[in-house]
C-alpha cells in the first residue's frame, strides 16, 4: 500500500476519499484553489498545496499543477474523485508517467470507454443487449431511413458527441425523420462542434439501472450490485436508491455478470459502473462511468464495503479480498442529493454564506458533506452541497427514514430543494416503485414549493421577533438584544501579518 | 416592541409587551398564548394550543430566514433600520412627515418618559408634537433647532433604562 495520498477533487468526495486514507493510515494531500482555503477538505489532509484561483481550468482541471503538488509532497498515488479529472485519460496517462500510481483505470481502458460508440462495440462485442440502432454515422438519410423502418418507431436521434439532451430527437413516424435529422445535426453541430449523429431506438419509459463494479490487476472481476438511478431532473440524478424495485435475483445476476463482461472487454481496472435501461423485462447497455459515482454510498451501505478503501488496495496493486459468492447485498438504501437550489425560482443555483446548519443524524442515517456553519456557497463549483443516504431492512423502511432525516435537516443560508424531494418520497407512485426517467415530468411538472401555513407563518413570526428581542424565556424577563458584536459587524478578518 | 414583516407577499406585525406575568404576544392585534424557550441562541422550540414546533432563525442581511421543522421562511423587513442599529422602531423617534424641527425640547443623557414631548416638528403650517414612544435616555439627538427634515428621518435615538435583566 503506498504511503501518500494526494486527492486531486474537492467539496464532499474530497472528504469523503480522505476519511478512509486517513482510516487506513495513509498520508493524505490536499489541494485546492484559492476559494477553497478554509474548505473542510483542506483542514483533514495532512498536507495542502494550493494549486490556483478558483476557475476549475485554472486548479482542479491542472494536469500540471496537480501532478507537481503531488511530487512536492512526496505523494505516490493521486484519487481523483469524480467529475473533474476522473475519467480524462491524459490525466491518466501524465500520472502513470510522472510515476504516480492513478486510483482508477488504465488510461486507454478510460478512452475506450470514454468514446460512446466505442464502448457500445464493445458492448456489442461481448453479446450484451444494446439498444437497437445504427452505429455507421454518415449523414446519409436513406441509411437512417432504413434502419429506422428496422428498429421500428419511435426512433431517437443522438450526438455522439453530447450530453444533456442537446442533439437529441424523438421521430415518431417516417414523414418526421428528414426533420429530425436535420434539427439534431445542427443542434449538435452548435452545441459540440461535431454534427455527427446515430439513431437508436426510443425507449418511452426507461428506468435508469446501474451495475456497480469492480476489477483488480489479477484478471478479479466482480459485481456488487445495482442503483436505479430513475428519477432525475434535466438529466441530473437527484435520488438513487438499490436494490432497484422492479429488480429480480436472475436479473441480476445477469445485468452483473454482463457489466463485468464489458468491464473485462475493456480491459477496465479498478471501481467502475456500467448503465442500462431497462423497460418492460428488457436492458440495454448505455455506457460506462469509469469512476467512483456520486451515489457510490448506496452500494456501501447494502454491501458493507467501503468503495474506496477496495478502491486504494486495488490500485496498489492487491487483489479483491472476496469472491463473488461472497457478495450478498441485503436490506435497502436511498440517496438523495442536497443541492444549492433555489425550487422557487426555477431551481436556479443558491449561493450564499450557511448561516445555520444541522445536519441529519440517527441509525441508518449518513450525511456525506463537506459543510460548516459560516462557510460560503460559491459559484464556481458543482451545486452538491451533500448528500443524505438512508439505509433499512425494507424499502419502506429506508423512505421513512428519508422523510425524518430529511425534516430534521437545517440549513439557513442557502436555498435547497428539500421540500421537493419530501414530496416525492411521499408520492404514490414513487411509494409503489412505478419509476422511469420521465418520473418528474409524469408528476411534478407543475410543482411549486409549498406555502407555508397560516400557522406556520405564525411561529416564523413570533420567533423572528423573539430573536430580534434577545428573549432568553417566552414567558420570563424580556430583556433588550445585545448590541451586536464586533465578530458580527467587522464581517470577514484576518490575524495581522499573513 | 413591535415589529413588523413581510411574509408570502403580506406585511404582518408582531408585538411583545413585557407583563408583570410574562410576555404578550399579538399577532395582527390578535393575541397570542404560546409557550416558548430558546434553546440556543436563535433555535426555539415553541409551543401552540398542544402543538410543538421547532425553529432555528438567522438574520442574514436584510432578510430573516427561519427553518420551521422541515421548511424554511423568509421573512423581509418592510423598512430598512434607519441607522442599522438592533432593536425596534420604539428605540428612534421619526419624523412622521417632511418639516422644519422648530424645537428640540431635550438633550443627550436625558432621561425621558413615555409620551413626554421631546421635540416640535412645524410642517404644512402646524406644529406637531413629538413624543417618545416609551420611557429611555435620549442616546444621541442627529439634529439641531432649524434643520429641514425628510418624512421618516431619525430625530433621535433612545436606549434602553437599566432596569430589565
Amino acid at each position: 500500500m503506498f504511503k501518500k495520498l494526494l486527492v486531486a477533487n474537492r467539496g464532499e468526495i474530497a472528504v469523503r476519499v480522505l476519511r478512509t486514507a486517513r482510516e487506513m493510515g495513509i498520508a493524505t494531500v490536499a489541494v485546492y484553489s484559492q476559494a477553497d482555503r478554509k474548505s473542510p477538505h483542506v483542514e483533514m489532509a495532512d498536507e495542502a498545496v494550493e494549486i490556483g484561483p478558483p476557475p476549475p481550468i485554472e486548479s482542479y482541471l491542472n494536469i500540471e499543477r496537480i501532478i507537481r503538488a503531488a511530487q512536492a509532497t512526496g505523494a505516490e498515488a493521486i484519487h481523483p474523485g469524480y467529475g473533474f479529472l476522473a475519467e480524462n485519460a491524459s490525466f491518466a496517462k501524465a500520472c502513470t508517467e510522472a510515476g504516480l500510481i492513478f486510483v482508477g483505470p488504465p488510461a486507454d481502458a478510460l478512452r475506450r470507454v470514454g468514446d460512446k460508440l466505442e464502448a457500445r462495440q464493445l458492448a456489442l462485442s461481448v453479446g450484451a443487449p444494446v439498444i437497437p440502432g445504427m452505429i455507421a454515422v454518415q449523414p446519409d438519410v436513406s441509411a437512417f431511413k432504413k434502419e429506422a423502418q428496422k428498429i421500428g418507431y419511435p426512433v431517437l436521434i443522438k450526438a455522439t458527441a453530447g450530453g444533456g439532451g442537446k442533439g437529441m430527437r424523438v421521430v415518431s413516424s417516417p414523414a418526421d425523420l428528414n426533420a429530425g435529422l436535420e434539427a439534431a445535426m445542427h443542434e449538435s453541430q452548435t452545441a459540440f462542434g461535431d454534427a455527427t449523429v446515430y439513431l437508436e431506438k426510443y425507449i418511452a419509459e426507461p428506468r435508469h439501472i446501474e451495475m456497480q463494479i469492480l476489477c483488480d490487476e489479477h484478471e478479479n472481476a466482480v459485481w456488487l450490485g445495482e442503483r436505479e438511478c430513475s428519477i432525475q431532473r434535466r438529466h441530473q440524478k437527484i435520488i438513487e436508491e438499490s436494490p432497484s424495485p422492479v429488480m429480480t435475483p436472475k436479473l441480476r445476476e445477469t445485468m452483473g455478470q454482463t457489466a463485468v463482461m464489458i468491464a473485462k472487454a475493456a480491459g477496465y481496472r479498478n471501481a467502475g459502473t456500467v448503465e442500462f435501461l431497462y423497460e418492460k423485462g428488457n436492458y440495454y447497455f448505455l455506457e460506462v462511468n469509469a469512476r467512483l459515482q456520486v451515489e457510490h454510498p448506496v452500494t456501501e451501505l447494502c454491501t458493507g464495503l467501503d468503495l474506496v478503501a477496495l478502491q486504494l488496495q486495488i490500485a496498489s496493486g492487491e487483489p479483491i479480498p472476496f469472491t463473488q459468492e461472497q457478495v450478498q447485498p441485503r436490506g435497502h438504501a436511498i440517496e438523495c442529493r442536497i443541492y444549492a437550489e433555489d425550487a422557487a425560482k426555477d431551481f436556479l443555483p443558491s449561493s450564499g454564506v450557511i448561516a445555520a446548519l444541522r445536519e441529519p443524524q440517527g441509525p441508518g442515517v449518513r450525511c456525506d458533506s463537506s459543510l460548516r456553519e459560516g462557510m460560503e456557497i460559491s459559484v464556481h463549483y458543482d451545486p452538491i452541497l451533500s448528500k443524505v443516504i438512508t439505509y433499512g431492512e425494507s424499502r419502506d423502511e429506508a423512505i421513512r427514514r428519508m422523510r425524518r432525516a430529511l425534516s430534521d435537516y437545517v440549513i439557513l443560508g442557502v436555498a435547497t430543494p428539500i421540500s421537493l424531494l419530501l414530496d416525492i418520497l411521499r408520492h404514490p407512485a414513487f411509494l409503489s416503485g412505478e419509476l422511469s426517467t420521465h418520473f418528474l415530468d409524469h408528476h411534478f411538472a407543475d410543482w411549486k414549493p409549498p406555502r407555508p401555513s397560516e400557522t406556520v407563518q405564525e411561529m416564523a413570526l413570533i420567533a423572528a421577533t423573539l430573536a430580534r428581542a434577545g428573549t432568553r424565556r417566552g414567558d420570563g424577563a424580556l430583556s433588550p438584544k445585545a448590541r451586536p458584536t464586533p465578530w458580527q459587524t467587522i464581517g470577514h478578518w484576518e490575524i495581522a501579518g499573513s | 416592541m413591535k415589529s413588523e414583516y413581510i411574509i408570502e407577499g403580506n406585511l404582518r406585525r408582531v408585538t411583545l409587551e413585557k407583563t408583570r406575568g410574562g410576555v404578550q404576544i399579538t399577532v395582527d392585534g390578535n393575541p397570542r398564548s404560546i409557550h416558548c424557550e430558546e434553546m440556543t441562541s436563535g433555535h426555539f422550540v415553541i409551543e401552540k394550543d398542544g402543538a410543538k414546533f421547532r425553529l432555528v432563525v438567522r438574520e442574514i442581511g436584510d432578510r430573516t430566514h427561519v427553518w420551521v421543522d422541515g421548511q424554511t421562511v423568509v421573512l423581509e423587513r418592510p423598512k430598512p433600520e434607519a441607522f442599522g442599529i438592533v432593536g425596534s422602531s420604539d428605540s428612534h423617534l421619526t419624523a412622521p412627515m417632511p418639516g422644519t424641527l422648530r424645537k428640540l425640547l431635550v438633550t443627550e443623557g436625558q432621561i425621558v418618559e413615555p409620551k413626554q414631548t421631546v421635540a416640535i416638528l412645524e410642517a404644512m403650517k402646524m406644529e406637531h408634537n413629538l413624543r417618545a414612544p416609551r420611557a429611555g435616555k435620549v442616546a444621541k439627538v442627529f439634529y439641531k433647532e432649524g434643520d429641514v427634515l425628510e418624512a421618516d428621518a431619525t430625530v433621535l435615538d433612545l436606549e434602553p433604562l437599566e432596569e430589565e435583566g
